[in-house]
């Protein structure tokens, strides 16, 4: 999980493939399918398992600002250090 | 010309009204140079006074700031140059404020104002002003080197020791144990740890994390084989940092 060798990093910060691309294209378009009619998803993105904050494509304004306040409560910034003269 | 004794006699309270009113105008700025060292040093019970204000701030913050003065019963003396130390001096009711955007060993302005720490005056009804965090001033004071930075980085270790002390004495979380100890060595850029420091650790390492960062990055083999004694109930434990002791130069 540490492994921040140059190499990993230099690996990761590579462009796509021509396959990759393509694959990620057609996976995109069948969720987007998958959504505009109701079905689950056929490759969801398995970290919005873990958000139980997630909200759905296209939500109100209202509902995003409702998610990052409940995202804030869950990772809550680390409060300054205070003392007092 | 040298600063004449009452022009060097000031301290954060002295500029309690420049702080209220950039406050008021949302222009953030954190507190560096003397009268941050100050605050910590009145912390200990100690007194570092200084000549001028030096505040810490992100360019576009600045430059609403040096458009905010002129309005405001203050006077731009000097804006910054290119090529030059990105700094501003104002004048404000008779005493000197500079305004910096960069200096060596403080992070980016945005990042020194989420790490700066809340100093709450009681004198003046409780309101809090943001000093620059004590690890970061000192790695300032360390790479700056003048004369009168030696005697605030005296100072400051003194005050950021007890921080490393205390995490190891007192915390519980492995993050925030360690968390101020790997501070002072960036701070003072380097691998081991001070030996006054690692003196007063070892007989408070507690968890198999402790151990392991202490025979990382203890001074010399002497403190390493004291520490390794009192792991021979755990042999796993002892023959994990053997592998680390071995991997160490002095």
């Amino acid at each position: 999980m540490c492994d921040r060798s140059p190499q990993r990093d230099a690996a990761e910060l590579r462009a796509k493939t021509l396959a990759e691309e393509t694959r990620a294209l057609e996976e995109r378009a069948a969720n987007e399918r998958a959504f505009l009619e109701g079905r689950p998803l056929p490759h969801p993105n398995p970290w919005d398992a873990l958000d139980p904050t997630k909200r759905l494509p296209g939500s109100p304004p209202e509902e995003i600002r409702a998610r990052y306040e409940e995202f804030l409560t869950i990772c809550r910034p680390r409060p300054r250090k205070k003392h007092v003269l | 010309m040298p600063p004449s004794p009452q022009e060097e006699a000031r301290s954060l309270r002295d500029f309690v009204d420049v702080f209220k009113a950039l406050s008021t105008e949302g222009l953030e700025c954190i507190v560096i140079g003397g009268c941050a060292v100050g605050a910590y040093a009145e912390l200990r019970g100690e007194r570092v006074f200084s000549a001028d204000l030096d505040l810490y701030t992100t360019p576009q913050i600045l430059e609403e700031i040096l458009a905010w003065v002129p309005r405001h019963g203050g006077r731009v003396v000097k804006r910054p140059q290119p090529r030059l130390l990105p700094v501003a001096v104002i004048e404000w009711r008779g005493r000197e404020v500079n305004v910096l955007t960069e200096s060596d060993g403080l992070p980016d302005p945005a990042l020194a104002l989420r790490t700066s720490r809340e100093f709450e005056l009681r004198e003046s009804g409780g309101f809090s002003v943001s000093i620059a965090d004590p690890f970061d001033l000192l790695s300032n004071k360390q790479r700056l080197g003048r004369d009168k930075d030696r005697a605030h980085c005296a100072l400051l270790r003194r005050f950021v020791d007890e921080e490393v002390v205390h995490a190891f004495r007192e915390l519980s979380h492995p993050r925030e144990r360690l968390a101020p100890a790997r501070r002072l060595m960036e701070a003072l850029s380097t691998r081991v740890l001070p030996r006054d420091v690692s003196e007063r650790l070892l007989p408070l390492a507690k968890t198999p994390a402790d151990f392991r960062f202490l025979v990382h990055h203890l001074p010399d083999e002497g403190q390493i084989r004291s520490l390794l004694e009192r792991t021979v109930a755990d042999p796993v434990l002892l023959e994990e940092l053997r592998t680390i002791q071995r991997s160490r130069r002095f």
